[in-house]
């Protein structure tokens, strides 16, 4: 009966501790709050450094990753013992926006963030998770900014988030490889793209680099111009209804007979290979690749480049660009109004005019900010800026366009389009049963 | 037996704290995946109760029929030809042959690997270009097979598949742990009535580590239809969605912000897999009997 009784003790003890351990965590957990709210309070009293966590894409290989690293040290040193900007390295662009939407959905959105997507930041700000940046947008750092990109990035009124950088896409050819062809002008239209083709495919060189894996970018990007080319200005006010889209369709069923066999299910690894290293001639890509382009591609590629913008489709809308926000920063929502005033001071900093001088000039990026196109040190980024700024219209790209779900669903579009599976028609129709 | 009531207070309160965890860490979710699943919701805003339309949508979608496919495809593939190969494998390494300890190693050896590098290897084997396969193909006069393995519709889930095959060293472990139980006696009586090697393994070992190769055709079945690493890793779901599988159409739904959806594939994945455990349970459990 003792031992029984004593097993019993035991059992309860075990029971009571591991609970005990629970609750003990719990009052931990809650004396951390206590804790973390006791110095969120003395911070307010005293001045204490305000932290500003930042999950960041522009780390590592990224072109842009040295010049705004330091960017973000040098906003740490000036404001220093005040404001610290603690970077949270991200590599991966899907990744990224996993995190961050999965943060915002567990109510822990970070202090600041960047999105390449309007119709994420249109939910998060629905959710009212999103920091109102109007009042900041609408001050002195408006002046800053180029067009109506503040007016543009608006949601229901409203600024939540601050366009930065932009995707302004040249159509980019590599001069040697189409010379070695015999083609010694530049294609303008698609009839003379598709005759540089031929005759590159029977040098031996894939006249274009195309892909299908994750968002399948560079081939949403010739999509983009094949639009642009085939809808004007306006394709996208009209939807996917619009006969340019499957008339864009045709055209990239045919962009892919003049690629690498290697394309479906290709990433933005093989296609800047193919093109890095010769053995693509024309590729379609943001400014910001130029930088690696100098770096990565093989000797006198970077010098070999010629560019140009979009080609025209039976004469009509020629020397279209696209360009639009490719990332906008945003903010959780603050209660603490110090920490308010630490993302503006954040923002105030990186949308200086020199730093992003520097930074555009670092990385051949471009942003919304309004700098001095004769200070741009890169020949082929000014040369984007100034056919950019001649173009007859601007279009923004098609996954910047659409609803999340239609972008996703392009990649598979696209493969089943090349493979045959389904026609242009075909392709349209799963890009609408997505939306 | 009957226990007396301090005795069955006594295992309550042992199994109390599992319990709790249990429900808190398990239970609680599947239910709220369950209940949510009904729901209208985007991850972010507050969702609205749509009843069953979120299932009615993923059923009239042919990606999700392909995925459930593919994935009872990967299960199966798991259990015929993996769990078999690792039982090949362990009843050869437990006879302890020369070199066994290293060739064990070497069969362990993809567990231990990040799944990443595996894959960027098995990446650079299929590519069309410069791949090792196709590399291969064209030195020995093959040069007309050599294809986009995994771009190519006919030949991607296959490349998948026999990447998955790899993966047999865990099975192999826990066969080879069991045969390592198996009493000295038994083979030495099968001797004694003139049995050879494979008739020792067939009629002695085999029947003895039944629960052993239980085990590995229902982790084999389980692994097989979470599957989502090697898919994501090497083609994404394509071409055209033809290696899709449940865990990444799920994923893709939470992509595309369709959190409903994503929930409602859940449901049909954890619903395949209680179907196919206990199938696999009944099946050896008649054996059994």
């Amino acid at each position: 009966m003792k031992k029984r009784i004593l097993a019993m003790m035991a059992v309860i003890a075990l029971g009571v501790s591991s609970l005990s351990g629970c609750g003990n965590s719990g009052e931990k957990e809650a004396t951390t709050t206590d804790t973390k709210e006791a110095t969120t309070d003395e911070a307010a009293s005293t001045d204490e450094v305000i932290t500003l966590n930042f999950p960041c894409i522009w780390v590592g290989t990224d072109s842009k990753a040295a010049v705004f690293g330091k960017m973000v040290e040098g906003f740490n040193q000036e404001f220093a013992g005040k404001y610290q900007v603690v970077i949270e390295e991200q590599t991966d662009y899907d990744f990224y926006r996993d995190k961050i939407r999965t943060s915002i959905s567990t109510g822990a959105a970070p202090d600041i963030f960047t999105s390449d997507s309007m119709e994420d930041l249109k939910l998060y700000a629905e959710s009212g998770k999103l920091m109102d940046l109007t009042e900041f947008l609408g001050g002195d750092v408006a002046s800053r900014f180029t067009g109506t990109t503040i007016e543009d990035s608006k949601i229901n009124g409203a600024n939540f988030a601050m366009p930065y950088e932009m995707a302004v896409v040249p159509i980019m050819f590599n001069k040697k490889l189409l010379n070695d062809a015999g083609i010694t002008a530049i294609p303008t239209s698609y009839d003379e793209l598709w005759t540089a083709c031929d005759a590159l495919k029977a040098k031996g060189v894939f006249p274009t680099t195309q892909m299908t894996n994750d968002n399948a970018w560079t081939s949403m990007l010739w999509y983009s111009y094949a639009v642009a080319a085939c809808g004007g200005a306006d394709a996208y006010s009209k939807g996917l209804e619009d006969p340019a889209f499957l008339q864009a369709a045709e055209i990239m069923q045919k962009m892919f007979t003049y690629t690498s066999s290697d394309a479906v299910g290709a990433d933005a690894s093989v296609v800047n290979g193919h093109f890095f290293n010769e053995r693509a001639a024309i590729y379609v890509n943001g400014s910001w690749i130029l930088g690696r382009i100098k770096t990565e591609g093989v000797e006198g590629l970077y010098d070999n480049l010629e560019l140009s913008p979009g080609l025209s489709k039976d004469g009509q809308n020629g020397g279209a660009y696209v360009n639009a926000v490719q990332a906008y920063f945003a903010a959780g929502k603050q209660d603490d109004p110090k920490k308010q005033e630490a993302v503006k001071a954040f923002f105030e900093y990186i949308t200086n005019q020199d730093r992003v001088l520097e930074l555009a000039n670092s990385s051949g990026s471009l942003f919304a900010i309004d700098i001095d196109a004769t200070k741009i040190e890169n020949t082929l980024q000014a040369t984007i800026v100034a056919q950019s700024q001649a173009a007859p219209f601007m279009v923004p790209y098609f996954q910047a366009s659409v609803p999340t779900a239609v972008a996703n669903a392009f990649p598979s579009a696209l493969e089943a389009l090349v493979l045959g599976d389904i026609t242009p028609e075909g392709f349209i129709e799963q890009l609408q049963a997505a939306q | 037996m009957k226990l007396k009531k301090d005795e069955r207070i006594g295992i309550i309160l042992f199994l109390l704290p599992a319990m709790i965890l249990f429900v808190a860490f398990f239970v609680l979710p599947i239910a709220f995946i369950a209940i949510m699943s009904l729901f209208e919701w985007n991850g972010i805003t507050k969702g609205t109760f749509s009843g069953f339309s979120n299932y009615a949508k993923i059923f009239s979608d042919h990606v999700f029929w392909k995925s459930l496919r593919n994935n009872v495809v990967w299960a199966f593939s798991a259990c015929f030809i993996q769990v078999p190969l690792a039982l090949l494998m362990a009843l050869i390494l437990s006879k302890k042959p020369k070199f066994w300890k290293f060739f064990r190693t070497v069969y362990f050896f993809p567990q231990v690997i990040s799944g990443i590098a595996i894959a960027t290897l098995w990446s650079a084997i299929y590519n069309s270009e410069f791949g090792l396969l196709n590399g291969i193909l064209k030195a020995v006069g093959f040069g007309s097979v050599a294809k986009n393995w995994l771009g190519n519709p006919h030949t991607a889930f296959i490349c998948i598949l026999i990447y998955g095959l790899f993966y047999i060293g865990y099975y192999m472990v826990i066969m080879m742990a069991g045969i390592t139980s198996i009493d000295e006696t038994y083979y030495e009586a099968a001797k004694i009535d003139g049995a050879n090697a494979f008739q020792m393994d067939w009629h002695v070992t085999i029947p003895l580590i039944k629960y052993s190769i239980s085990t590995c055709v229902t982790l084999a079945a389980v692994f097989g239809l979470r599957t989502f690493e090697q898919v994501y890793l090497l083609t994404n779901g394509g071409p055209a969605n033809r290696t899709s599988v449940l865990v990444l159409y799920l994923y893709n739904q939470m992509r595309n912000n369709n959190y409903g959806g994503a929930n409602a594939s859940s449901v049909m994945l954890i619903l395949t897999g209680a179907v196919v455990i206990v199938l696999i349970r009944k099946i050896f459990s008649n054996k059994e009997d």
